[in-house]
């Protein structure tokens, strides 16, 4: 990588397990690195120049499908009151196991949040026997989950534009350089006997501009004529993300648990 | 013109909010980044193929503007007013496994959605949906009396609805050759729809 936004926050390809869930951004790590349309490392006054531009960073989050869908559930309130929710967490891709499990952890609040008895998990398979749910009957076996929500997280693209590097140092800064990073999160949403109730794909991206001239348009538009949900610069990306995808989870598993409620009633009440 | 030939290797093709995007501007459009086959597939002509010198593992961004910007239509009813085609669709398909048991029928729609204008919407485009496979589809909606609706109403969901086909039934509201297909909002948080159907007294929901 030739340059990381210097905000306090993690770039999408890294780790951002100790932050909490409601400002962070969605941890994904870095897959290995792959073959670039020529290489930039090794570069020393590609080096000195990133060091310059690291200086003034804006990194920006733009949801892509499925992200900035409407949502009408309110996380506030009790929308899942005693529903057993396995929250499965898969690593691989671009998720490490730690990630994935700090990924997990955050989904898990915010659905205990909301009344649900959460479970998480980043083994394939059902909820691990190290942890069941609990049960009324001691002796009864533990009960599986209502609801199981998967989520798989991988990048799907990436760029680092090397143009936009060659003219932000010709033009000292002023014109920025630029690296994006395309994502997606695949959900899907079982009951307890393990049919599909609902699949989504989550996508989005980020992109860092790099330079003087970027940091200082986009730091004056915040101090004077931004609102503050339009601002754009320090922690705002990871928080705006942290929005939309917590938001999109708790509307994905509101939707399949009213599924799971009729279909789940089909076989009792079919005359 | 030479400057702007360099554009697209200096900034990001779909929209990102920057300098001159707001974040409400980026936000009414829906983009996705597919392969470059898939692009020339569902676009044709519209999307430029790749050069042999070029990246074999090219991605397009395609965007769509949303008719609607945000926050012009409840949450609730963009979400499934912009799905509507595919959700109509969907429950036609999920009819189809059930229509050589049913045999020559009419089909009827019936909405329960909390917003009349909607619901009408949604009746349109399920009925026009039955319609493009070719099945012989009513404008009629069977009824019931006021006291069956005051016990019904009285109900949960998963319990009322196997009732009223019943009562669709045992009043001829509903006669044997017809099939209701009845479109539900159960819950004002829910952003989709859920359909059933009630034939002879029997109900189902459509998986």
């Amino acid at each position: 990588m030739i340059g990381r936004c210097r905000t306090g926050a993690s770039a999408p390809g890294e780790a951002s397990s100790t932050e909490p869930a409601t400002s962070s951004g969605v941890a994904i790590h870095r897959p290995p690195p792959r073959p670039r349309l020529f290489s930039l490392r090794g570069s020393w006054w590609l080096g000195a120049a990133a060091l310059l531009a690291t200086g003034g960073c804006v990194r920006v989050y733009q949801p892509m499908s499925g992200l900035h869908d409407p949502v009408v559930v309110d996380p506030q309130l009790p929308n899942f009151a005693g529903l057993r929710v396995g929250v499965r967490c898969l690593p691989g891709g671009v998720l490490s196991p730690q990630e994935a499990s700090g990924m997990c952890d955050k989904i898990g609040s915010l659905f205990e949040n909301q009344g649900a008895i959460v479970r998480t998990w980043t083994t394939p398979g059902p909820v691990p026997d190290d942890d069941p749910f609990p049960s009324d009957d001691p002796d009864a076996p533990p009960p599986p989950a209502d609801l199981t929500m998967q989520l798989r997280s991988r990048e799907i693209h990436h760029s680092e534009y090397p143009l936009s590097w060659v003219v932000s140092i010709v033009s000292f800064t002023l014109v920025p350089a630029i690296i994006e990073e395309t994502f997606s999160h695949d959900i899907e949403v079982r009951d307890g006997s393990g049919f599909l109730l609902s699949r989504d794909e989550l996508q989005g991206r980020i992109v860092q501009y790099f330079g003087a001239g970027t940091w200082i348009g986009n730091t004056l538009l915040d101090l004077t004529l931004r609102s503050d949900e339009e601002e754009l610069t320090g922690l705002r990306a990871n928080e705006h993300l942290s929005a939309d995808f917590y938001a999109q989870l708790s509307q994905a598993l509101f939707d399949a648990h009213m599924r799971a409620r009729v279909l789940g009633a089909q076989v009792e009440v079919t005359p | 013109m030479i400057s702007v030939a360099f554009l697209p290797l200096l900034f990001p093709a779909a929209p990102a909010p920057g300098l001159a995007r707001s974040r409400a501007w980026a936000r009414q459009y829906d983009c996705e980044r597919i392969s470059d086959e898939v692009a020339l597939q569902r676009y044709p002509g519209r999307v430029r193929p790749s050069s042999p010198e070029e990246d074999p593992d090219r991605t397009v961004v395609i965007c769509h503007q949303r008719l609607l910007s945000e926050g012009l239509r409840e949450p609730r009813d963009e979400a499934v007013l912009r799905d509507l085609r595919d959700t109509a669709d969907a429950i036609a398909v999920a009819t189809e496994g059930l229509r050589p048991g049913l045999g020559e029928v009419t089909w009827l729609v019936d909405v329960h959605y909390p917003d009349g204008e909607v619901a009408d919407k949604i009746g349109f485009a399920t009925k026009n949906a039955l319609m493009k496979r070719s099945l012989s589809v009513s404008d009629r909606v069977p009824l019931l009396t006021a006291s069956d609706l005051g016990v019904l109403t009285r109900m949960p969901p998963e319990q009322a609805y196997p009732k009223a086909c019943r009562r669709y039934h045992d009043t001829g509201s509903l006669g044997d050759d017809e099939v209701l297909v009845a479109v539900v909002q159960l819950d004002v948080r829910q952003t989709t729809l859920l359909a059933g159907i009630c034939h002879q007294g029997r109900w189902g929901w459509l998986p």
